[in-house]
């Protein structure tokens, strides 16, 4: 009776986690946005409202600041989208010439970027871009570029763009490369024996076949860029005047600078037309089949290939993880080092900053290790068990059709500095402020939509006539879930647990307004090297070094199964 | 990865939920909670924190606890915690600036601390800097104002060395269209501080020993806004006209503005400089690029010590040019929150922390309490100690603490630094500042 009942209603239980997850953490702050928006409310005092219908939206709209924050943030979202993606296609394709050994270890290096904190890049890039005792600022004079003009009006619009670039190219390669592993080696054979060349190879097979690829880390990048806030924020303030505030920046200065919740309320709601509308866009799921295209024909021709591969290899790593490699010597520098100019590599190091970080600085740093896993673990844990079973109903059963999702993935267009307000009085009255299950909660919200959005894609490229097999010999939908769904979709549960733990891991908005000392995490810990009176730049170094071990083991260990995880389309040939 | 590890992993992450939670579910029922940034203020009252724990706390049943928020969106966090009114936090960190914002979730400290408002050990003017419509919400426990810092070798080398003399009169008159001659810096106007910082320019003197005369913070912020207030108010100037209404459209405001443009504009500052804040700043003049400039008084130390500069006992303090030299003065302290549940206790722990013997551990420690004898007394350790007291005194104002302080300066950076970046024209900018300004009081 009860089992009849679960089998007719299958399709809601499966999606109820993701549901009550949905209305239980982004219901009250979206209503209370919507309500904030139609209301003259200041931070200051906040109990008071007093209604003035649309009037923070006429004023939003009127304002030549927003406008220009908007302006601002589509050109970016533009400008950084499409070299991430031409970028990281070409790496993606150099790297997939090759299987040669090692080539696991430089792919988990190449990933470097993307494992730290835009927040904490951003202050490192302060350092490295500073004209009296940056790295970068010194070797671009020496030869002959703009250094020390970086970050004047003049430049910095194209500076933030690559230093955009260089943290998330590695996130499209990812995917990229991963997606180059479907396309059918036999498909390349025949196209070769009627005698197309490699620039007709690329264009009629490499490309249409990943373009589904293509368009997912194209969309992803659009809108992370288009709500761009830490990086910026840290370096220029949003400055000179308001050529580089972000419309995340203007939203965030509305609510808690000029402390104007209704007009930040209207400006965000404005920017959720639009997003919704983007997400119904989303490109289709991925197709394809095969395996990747290895060549060589003879001993020297493979050993000056294999060279070559190496040679290129390690300089695009070289200019992506140059950041983080500079973090780490910067860590080993002493303060004086640390500000020499020209810059020196040839120093005595010392373990100074480290100790600082562990013990003599007064924090209890590896408590924040403890609560950052927890929260990375507990946050990856959840995303699976809410979004896998969501993604089987909304593929299988068509289950709250494309409004469902199109809701769930608004959820990541949109800033997050506007539910903290909201999220903050909720946690308050669920009593979970200053905990790490609540911040696991949040981050498992948060990564909903990149979860679903994958898991989606996976499922809708799963064999259907396996699952149709199981029914016929008997099993219940439960059990197709259980015994063949489950089995074919572990790599792809490791990659949406790996995503969401380096996207947990590196949060900070939230990690910072819902905690105050009992759950603080490695991201926020490190941030309090940046005192009051300037940043403990060797402290901060030593730091981010230190939060970058564990997700860098844990990529190492997982990345072979990241691939073949964002590639299950293989399975269906 | 096979079924066994993909499951192994999940196991292993629920085990570790489970296990934190006996965790995060600790509480401590009496223990204050006092937020601070982290910093050599924290660093300061850490220890006496600590003195109170062990010999205060076992006889009054208090407990303190610092919480330190991270500098970045500070003053955001604690205005969200605020604006939910929790109980989680007792004594809130404000400063000047900030405490009429705040004000509407402290105590007014009046009905709590006896004496207070009139006989209190901290300076009348820091008091007040930390009042809001006459009452007082905080107590001042750092002070905080601008030196102007200059390489003393190098003044003293222009005020004696006849080709140097020279030269700088040639540079003011060719670029300022003014013939001036080197004066002692402490007779400073703008017009001398701008030939100056022309005169230290490599790309006016080629043989300046720094490439560039000064170095200006021009980031959009308002730490910033409040160094070039120094700037207006030095030159006769403030945010309000004669009858206290906030006016941004006089000439006063626009030279003042200007000078910033033309040093930045001349390459007198550095290219970045529209980007630079305190840090920035300091490198500049620690790398020997800049031969003087005007920044907060607690970077003496830094800028004068042997460990971290190599121009240590070289680093002169002056008061800001003329002709009504002046400097931006606030404090930072801590007020009561008025949701919090442990008032009484917090109160125990503001009486200690009103005394003496506070202010001079505190001091001690490397804090700079806004306490009379205790900055006179520790010149030996402290030498800008004394000069701290001294200009307060003779040079401090406080903007104004009401509610739209940290609005209005935010207003000034954004607006502000389009002007200095060469963005905006200043006539425009004034314009935008007196409508926003306008608009934040409808």
């Amino acid at each position: 009776m009860i089992a009849d009942f679960i089998e007719r209603k299958i399709k809601y239980i499966l999606i109820l986690p993701l549901v009550l997850l949905v209305l239980g953490l982004a219901l009250f702050p979206s209503v209370y946005g919507y309500y904030l928006s139609v209301n003259d409310v200041n931070l200051s005092n906040f109990q008071v409202k007093t209604f003035n219908g649309l009037e923070n939206f006429l004023a939003t709209l009127g304002d030549t600041d927003f406008r220009r924050a908007l302006g601002f943030s589509a050109l970016f979202a533009v400008c950084t989208t499409v070299p991430e993606v031409v970028l990281g296609l070409g790496i993606a394709l150099w790297f997939n010439r090759r299987a040669l050994p090692g080539k696991g270890a430089l792919i988990s290096l190449m990933l470097l970027p993307i494992m730290v904190s835009p927040a904490l890049l951003g202050i490192m890039f302060r350092l490295m871009l500073n004209e009296f005792v940056g790295v970068l600022a010194y070797y671009l004079k020496v030869v002959g570029l703009p250094g020390a003009e970086l970050l004047s009006p003049q430049y910095v619009f194209w500076t933030l763009v690559a230093i955009d670039v260089v943290q998330w190219t590695p996130f499209t390669f990812l995917i990229l490369y991963s997606a180059l592993q479907t396309v059918s080696k036999e498909l390349y054979e025949a196209a070769s024996v009627d005698g197309a060349n490699p620039i007709q190879l690329f264009r009629y097979i490499t490309v249409p076949t990943i373009a589904p690829f293509i368009a997912i880390t194209a969309f992803l990048r659009v809108i992370d860029s288009f709500k761009v806030f830490d990086m910026i924020y840290v370096l220029t303030g949003g400055g000179p005047g308001t050529i580089t505030t972000s419309i995340s920046i203007y939203i965030y200065r509305m609510a808690f600078n000029t402390g104007d919740l209704g007009r930040a309320s209207a400006a965000s709601i404005l920017l959720l037309l639009p997003a919704v509308g983007a997400a119904r866009l989303r490109a289709a799921a991925h197709r394809a089949k095969g395996r990747g295209v290895t060549m060589g024909k003879d001993r020297l021709r493979r050993f000056v290939d294999a060279a070559v591969w190496y040679l290129v290899a390690l300089l695009i790593l070289l200019v992506f993880a140059f950041p983080l490699v500079n973090t780490f010597f910067t860590s080993l520098k002493s303060n004086l080092d640390i500000i020499a100019t020209p810059p020196t590599w040839a120093f005595t190091p010392v373990t100074t900053h480290y100790e600082n970080v562990l013990y003599a600085a007064g924090y209890d740093f590896a408590a924040f290790f403890r609560n950052s896993a927890f929260v990375a673990l507990g946050a990856s844990t959840l995303v699976v068990l809410a979004c896998l079973p969501a993604a089987y109903s909304i593929v299988r059963f068509r289950t709250g059709g494309q409004q469902l999702f199109a809701f769930i993935i608004s959820l990541r267009l949109l800033p997050p500095v506007i539910f903290t307000v909201p999220m903050f009085i909720l946690f308050q009255a669920l009593g979970m402020l200053d905990s790490v299950r609540g911040l696991a909660l949040v981050n498992t919200l948060f990564n909903t939509p990149l979860a679903l959005l994958l898991f989606v894609g996976f499922i809708q490229d799963l064999p259907k006539e396996i699952e149709e097999a199981a029914m016929i010999d008997g099993a219940s939908t439960w059990g197709v879930m259980r015994y063949v769904v489950l089995p074919l979709l572990l790599p792809g549960i490791a990659v949406v647990m790996v995503m969401t733990f380096l996207w947990s891991w590196n949060e900070f908005l939230f990690s910072l307004v819902l905690t105050f000392n009992q759950a603080t995490t490695v991201t926020v810990g490190a941030s309090l090297f940046v005192t009051a009176w300037g940043v403990r730049w060797g402290d901060i170094a030593a730091a981010i070094t230190l939060s970058l071990i564990p997700t860098l083991v844990f990529t190492f260990f997982v990345q072979r199964y990241l691939v073949s995880g964002l590639t299950l389309g293989a399975i269906k040939s | 990865m096979n079924r066994k590890n993909v499951l192994s992993l999940l196991l292993s992450a629920v085990v570790v939920l489970s296990m934190s939670l006996p965790l995060a579910a600790q509480e401590e029922a009496v223990t204050i909670k006092m937020v601070y940034w982290p910093g050599p203020e924290s660093e300061a009252m850490e220890q006496v924190v600590e003195y109170w724990n062990t010999n205060m706390a076992p006889e009054t049943g208090v407990e303190v606890e610092m919480v330190l928020f991270s500098r970045d969106v500070f003053w955001e966090r604690q205005d969200t915690i605020l604006a939910a009114q929790s109980p989680e936090i007792d004594l809130v960190y404000t400063a000047s600036y900030i405490v009429g914002k705040q004000s509407p979730s402290l105590e007014n400290l009046e009905d709590y601390l006896e004496g207070i408002a009139e006989d209190s050990v901290f300076i009348g003017s820091a008091q007040d800097s930390l009042k809001v419509e006459g009452s007082v919400y905080a107590l001042p426990l750092d002070i905080g104002l601008h030196f102007m810092y200059y390489r003393m070798d190098l003044i003293d080398e222009l005020l004696s060395n006849a080709e140097w003399q020279a030269r700088y009169t040639e540079i003011a008159e060719e670029h300022l269209g003014e013939a001036r001659e080197p004066k002692p810096i402490e007779e400073w106007d703008w017009t001398d501080y701008k030939a100056a910082s022309l005169f230290f320019t490599q790309s006016y003197n080629p043989d300046s020993p720094t490439e560039y005369g000064t170095v200006i913070q021009a980031k959009n912020l308002i730490y910033n806004v409040m160094l070039w207030n120094d700037v207006l108010w030095s030159m006769g100037g403030s945010w309000f006209d004669e009858e206290g209404n906030f006016d941004f459209t006089t000439d006063t405001f626009a030279d003042a503005a200007m000078l910033y443009g033309d040093l930045i504009a001349m390459g007198a500052s550095p290219a970045g400089s529209t980007t630079y804040e305190y840090p920035e700043a300091n490198q500049a003049f620690l790398t020997g690029k800049a031969a003087f400039f005007i920044q907060w008084s607690a970077a003496f130390n830094e800028l004068n010590s042997a460990e971290t500069s190599p121009f240590a006992g070289m680093v002169g303090i002056s008061r800001m040019p003329g002709p009504e030299p002046s400097t931006h003065v606030h404090c930072l302290g801590v007020g009561l929150s008025k949701y919090s549940e442990n008032k009484e206790a917090a109160v125990e722990w503001l009486t200690f922390l009103a005394t003496q013997e506070a202010m001079e551990m505190y001091a001690a420690n490397g804090g700079v309490p806004p306490v009379m004898d205790v900055l006179m007394g520790m010149a030996d350790q402290r030498p800008e100690f004394p000069l701290i007291a001294e200009h307060a005194d003779l040079y401090g104002y406080v903007e104004t603490t009401v509610a739209e302080t940290v609005p209005i300066l935010e207003v000034l950076a954004k607006r502000l630094s389009a002007v200095w970046a060469g963005e905006v024209d200043i006539a425009e900018a004034q314009g935008q500042t007196q409508e926003e300004v306008a608009a934040l009081f409808e």
